[in-house]
């Protein structure tokens, strides 16, 4: 069950990259990338991680695309008409990848057993909240800290960059 | 497997009945109540062979007319995502349920089943993670229809939804380190203790700023007023969903309401002690089962009986005042009433006051449902009361309010939480 | 803050601590609407809904209802088309199609009246123009509904058996 579940929530995440790729206006793209986030959620949901799982979604396709579906509506307004020309190359490609994925993901079901690589015994308590909570703040505190401070940096950067330049503070 | 899969699929249904139940009682519970507050006396008329229901029967009638309404569209729409949005709004909302505890376990012989559809070690998370999901219905649903008034209303949506998401996840931290967990069967667990000895420790009494936060969070995530910034009518005619009609005008209608009950729920169960009830754990009901069952038959037979004569009373006095089925209305539900409570008090026959422990635990169990449905009754009609209460923020009023006072609140509360129990623990 | 040094009109007066938090004035406010349901739960007969298909109001005697063209007694219309009524009437609804009496004293009849219900504003100015009293608009009934709009523009015989109540 997760085997296929894994492999089914892969092919989906394959199927909305090249959508994102593929897709004519900015909008669909961003729609394509929401299913490819969500499924790799499932991916993560599949090797037993629902904490990452749920942080993924939360953080990437709940938080994040909004912002980017956001900023792509207000510039793009309605929907896009110009860019007629749609790359019929990844037409097929778009099919066949996750339809591949798919029977692979199916073959290995029927035959029970796991492809190498990819173990479906996961050490107790892994992915849990708990425990990502003990390595964060725990064994990598620093690089944690590290992040943060790099986000607040790039943060102000933006802000500093958005403003007018005539008023920043230093000229 | 199997059993598993069918437990499941028992719970998920309870549930959708459940929730599709609310929404109909909602739907009317608004335009009934919208009415008493205003002096009106609400929907009366649509009837089913003379039986109103004090307007119950106008949400089966407004489903079956947008059912068979014309779906009007706009021509330069976006035609798949425009015809998804509405989707997406309900399925996120029906699916935000099954971490939702609405009652401790079923016990049946010797088998055991919690009554919740998936115990997630991560449940309040996946709820967060699910509900940021219902922002995309709004604003695809918006931009897809291609119109000024959709697409303000659905801009507005999302930047105020993504504004008070924050918000609410920092008042619901302050939670989560009380109850040390994100399941939330634990949470409920740890709101049936006392403190001191008198105090039910529920969230609102362990977080009282945090629930004021979480509050004012989930009215601008259930986009309800004083938040009702996506579909303001005197600002953007009906917001998102102002190109939407029949069926898919309906999803939408439906979603709003099924949000509301899901808030409802949420609230219920993270700051009001969920299925429990105060001063009365399980041990205590179980162990008074058989004289608890049967007061409660003999009052709510009583009641009945009561009521019914009540009906009949107004059946003589409504006598001639329409000259068609609806005459028969009053006569109707009183002998239903009297009926129901015939029943009830016959049922004493049957010795409830001998139900043994198996069937008390079963009893249990269900007043423990009762109990949940009853919180949540109360705060789905708390949506109602504020909203036909309160008038609404201006935009940036709602965001002054969201970035610049809950957010630091939230920082505040959790801060001081952390502190506390870190002092409290050392 | 003022324009062009007037002073400003418009006060505002500033919030208690209390009133800027919100959430007791939110609370003031539920106990006041929550009255208000209770009230009308108790007492539902009492509230001030007209229920109107099977109730209606009352209109004072002064009411324009739908016309009615009043006969003499032998049934005949009134009316002796002076097309006073025609003339004043703000709407130009009423069409008059004059021909001889024959009764000398009478000098002029009615061939065709008609109304168009759907322009005129019942202003009343036609009831007060008729020399003859011959035109009224004393029936009280103000459910005026059809399915067709030809069934709006009424003509002699239905304005001269006027008493039918809703639907044209
Ligand atoms: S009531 Fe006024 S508008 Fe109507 S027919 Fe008479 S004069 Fe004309
Ligand atoms: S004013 Fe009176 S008498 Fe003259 S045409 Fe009109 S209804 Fe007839």
């Amino acid at each position: 069950m997760e085997t296929f579940l894994f492999y089914f929530c892969g092919a989906v995440m394959l199927l909305g990259a090249v959508g994102t790729v593929a897709s004519r206006s900015a909008v669909s793209a961003a729609c394509w990338l929401i299913l490819s986030l969500l499924g790799l959620a499932g991916v993560f949901a599949a090797v037993a991680a629902p904490f990452l799982a749920v942080m993924q979604v939360l953080v990437y396709a709940g938080a994040v695309m909004v912002l980017f579906l956001f900023v792509i509506m207000m510039l793009e307004g309605p929907v896009l008409e110009g860019e007629t020309r749609r790359p019929r190359f990844w037409v097929p490609v778009a099919a066949v990848v996750p339809a591949a994925v798919i029977l692979i993901a199916a073959v290995v079901w029927v035959r029970r057993a796991a492809l190498p690589g990819f173990s479906s015994a996961a050490p107790e308590g892994f992915g849990q909240p708990m425990r990502m909570a003990e390595l964060l703040m725990g064994k990598y505190l620093f690089a944690f800290e590290l992040i943060s401070i790099v986000l607040l940096v790039a943060l102000i950067g933006a802000l500093a960059l958005g403003r007018n330049e005539r008023k920043l503070p230093w000229k | 497997m199997l059993p598993v899969i069918l437990e499941a699929l028992l719970k998920i249904i309870f549930f959708f009945i459940l929730i599709m139940g609310f929404v109909v009682v909602l739907i009317w519970g608004e335009r009934k109540g919208s009415a008493f507050i205003q002096d009106r006396t609400g929907p009366n008329r649509a009837s089913i062979g003379g039986i109103r229901l004090a307007g119950l029967v106008h949400p089966v009638a407004d489903v079956f007319k947008l059912l068979f309404k014309e779906d009007v569209a706009p021509s330069q729409r976006h035609p798949f995502l425009y015809a998804f949005a509405p989707w997406l709004g309900m399925v996120v909302a029906m699916t935000t349920y099954t971490v939702i505890p609405f009652g401790d376990f079923l016990q049946i012989g010797d088998k055991v089943y919690p009554m919740v559809v998936a115990d997630l070690e991560i449940g309040m998370l996946f709820v967060l993670a699910i509900s940021s999901l219902a922002t995309y219905g709004i604003a695809l649903g918006g931009w897809a229809s291609n119109s000024k008034y959709t697409f303000l209303g659905s801009m507005r949506a999302t930047a105020q939804m993504v504004s008070y998401e924050i918000t609410m996840g920092l008042a619901l931290m302050g939670l989560f380190l009380v109850f040390g967990s994100l399941r939330l069967t634990d949470i409920v667990g740890g709101q049936g203790e006392l403190i001191w000895g008198w105090l039910p420790k529920w969230g609102v009494v362990v977080q009282p700023l945090g629930f004021l936060l979480f509050m004012g969070a989930i009215y601008a995530e259930t986009n309800r007023t004083p938040f009702d910034m996506s579909e303001r009518d005197s600002e953007i005619v009906a917001g998102y969903h102002t190109e939407y009609s029949s069926m898919k005008f309906a999803l939408f209608f439906m979603a709003e309401y099924a949000h509301m009950v899901v808030a409802a729920a949420l609230i219920a169960t993270l700051y009001f002690g969920g299925y429990q009830i105060p001063w009365l754990p399980r041990p205590v009901l179980e162990g008074h089962a058989g004289p608890i069952l049967t007061g409660l038959l003999v009052a709510g037979g009583l009641c009945s009986i009561w009521i019914g004569t009540l009906y009949f009373r107004r059946a003589r006095r409504e006598k001639g005042w329409y000259n068609d089925a609806r005459e028969r209305e009053p006569g109707v539900l009183g002998t239903a009433a009297v009926v129901g409570g015939l029943v009830m008090l016959g049922s004493l026959l049957l010795q409830p006051w001998n139900i043994g422990a198996g069937g008390g635990s079963i009893f249990v169990s269900l007043i423990q449902t009762g109990a949940f449905i009853g919180k949540l009754v109360f705060f789905a009609w708390l949506f109602i009361w504020v909203r036909w209460t309160v008038p609404s923020f201006r935009y940036d009023q709602v965001m002054h309010l969201g970035w610049k006072i809950m957010l630091p609140a939230g920082l505040v509360n959790l801060v001081v939480t952390a502190l506390w129990l870190a002092a409290v623990h050392r | 803050m003022s324009y062009k040094g007037l002073p400003e009109v418009v006060t505002t007066r500033k919030r208690s601590f209390w009133e800027s938090a919100y959430f007791v004035e939110i609370f003031k406010g539920l106990v006041v609407t929550g009255r208000h349901v209770l009230k009308n739960l108790r007492h539902t007969d009492e509230m001030p809904t007209i229920q109107y298909p099977d109730q209606k109001r009352d209109y004072g005697p002064r009411f324009r209802g739908r016309h009615r063209l009043t006969q003499r007694d032998d049934g005949s219309p009134k009316c002796v088309a002076c097309q006073m009524c025609s003339t004043v009437c703000p709407a130009d609804c009423i069409e008059i199609e004059a021909a001889e009496h024959p009764n000398p004293a009478i000098e002029k009849f009615p061939e065709t009246f008609t109304i168009d219900l759907l322009r005129c504003v019942y202003c009343g100015l036609c009831e007060e123009a008729c020399p003859c009293d011959a035109i009224r608009m004393d029936t009280g009934i103000y459910e005026i509904a059809a399915d067709t709009r030809e069934a709006f523009i009424v003509d002699k015989e239905f304005l001269l058996n006027n008493d039918k109540d809703g639907t044209l």
